[in-house]
């Protein structure tokens, strides 16, 4: 299918606007309501996400720790992560 | 002879008539008759030969009969021979095929056995784990205060930060 270069073009700056929009927010998981001593911790451990905007969400199922969610990227630190990691890895030794 | 009572002329007929009689039947009546009786003669010996002929071919049939009974009662006989010999052999080579396939079902039922332990060992080990973090998970929700959450928070960002790197 032929697609117009021209249409083909816009479409990639909106798409790249929405992943640069999407790489400006950052979504914090987090096991309880996060104060902003909480937040300052969270930046001053990652400087890279200190710029960024944040938005924090509560869910206690994570246990502890946090999941930090950048557009496509997670980076799980939450203790339920950490057990399911521990089940795949015994399942595999059984 | 007139006072004898012989008649010369009357026997003189009789002669001449006899005569006649004989020269006619002789020439009219024997040779065809004996003609006719050497057909039949001829007709009587040509049948009894014939009948011997027929005698003889049926003494012989007798024989040939005789002899092909006594042939096919030995085919027969060997035929069973052979048959009941076919017969042990085949039944010899079913049992043996019987047997073997009967060791390949006990050797496939056995690994099916082992495959289907061995699965509900994993399946078995598999939940006995989902149980036991499960039980933990639960124990966690109810331990976990939010100061609790919090400390454990902070040792894991400050000890996860410097694993990770630019993000």
């Amino acid at each position: 299918m032929k697609i117009n270069s021209q249409v083909k073009e816009e479409l990639k700056k909106y798409l790249q606007t929405k992943l640069d929009e999407d790489k400006k927010n950052v979504e914090i998981v987090a096991p309880y309501p996060f104060g902003s001593e909480d937040i300052e911790m969270v930046k001053k451990e990652f400087p890279d996400i200190a710029h960024m905007e944040m938005h924090v969400t509560v869910d206690s199922s994570i246990l502890a720790g946090i999941i930090i969610k950048i557009g496509t990227k997670m980076i799980d630190l939450s203790l339920q992560g950490e057990l399911q990691s521990l089940k795949h890895t015994l399942y595999e030794i059984t | 002879m007139e006072n004898l009572g012989i008649d010369y002329k009357l026997l003189i007929a009789q002669i001449v008539n006899f005569l006649l009689f004989f020269f006619i039947f002789k020439k009219y009546i024997a040779k065809p008759f004996f003609q006719f009786l050497q057909a039949e003669k001829k007709k009587e010996q040509e049948k009894e030969a014939i009948l011997q002929k027929a005698a003889k071919m049926e003494e012989e049939n007798t024989q040939r009969e005789k002899e092909w009974k006594t042939a096919a009662r030995k085919d027969k006989e060997k035929m069973m021979e052979d048959v009941k010999e076919q017969g042990t052999k085949v039944k010899e080579e079913m049992m043996v095929q019987a047997k073997k396939e009967a060791s390949e079902y006990v050797e496939k039922a056995k690994k099916q056995i082992k495959e289907e332990r061995m699965a509900l060992n994993k399946e078995m080990k598999e939940r006995t784990l989902d149980l036991s973090l499960y039980l933990v998970d639960k124990a966690l929700k109810n331990y976990l205060t939010d100061d609790v959450k919090k400390g454990l928070t902070e040792y894991i960002l400050k000890n996860s930060s410097k694993d990770i790197g630019n993000i």
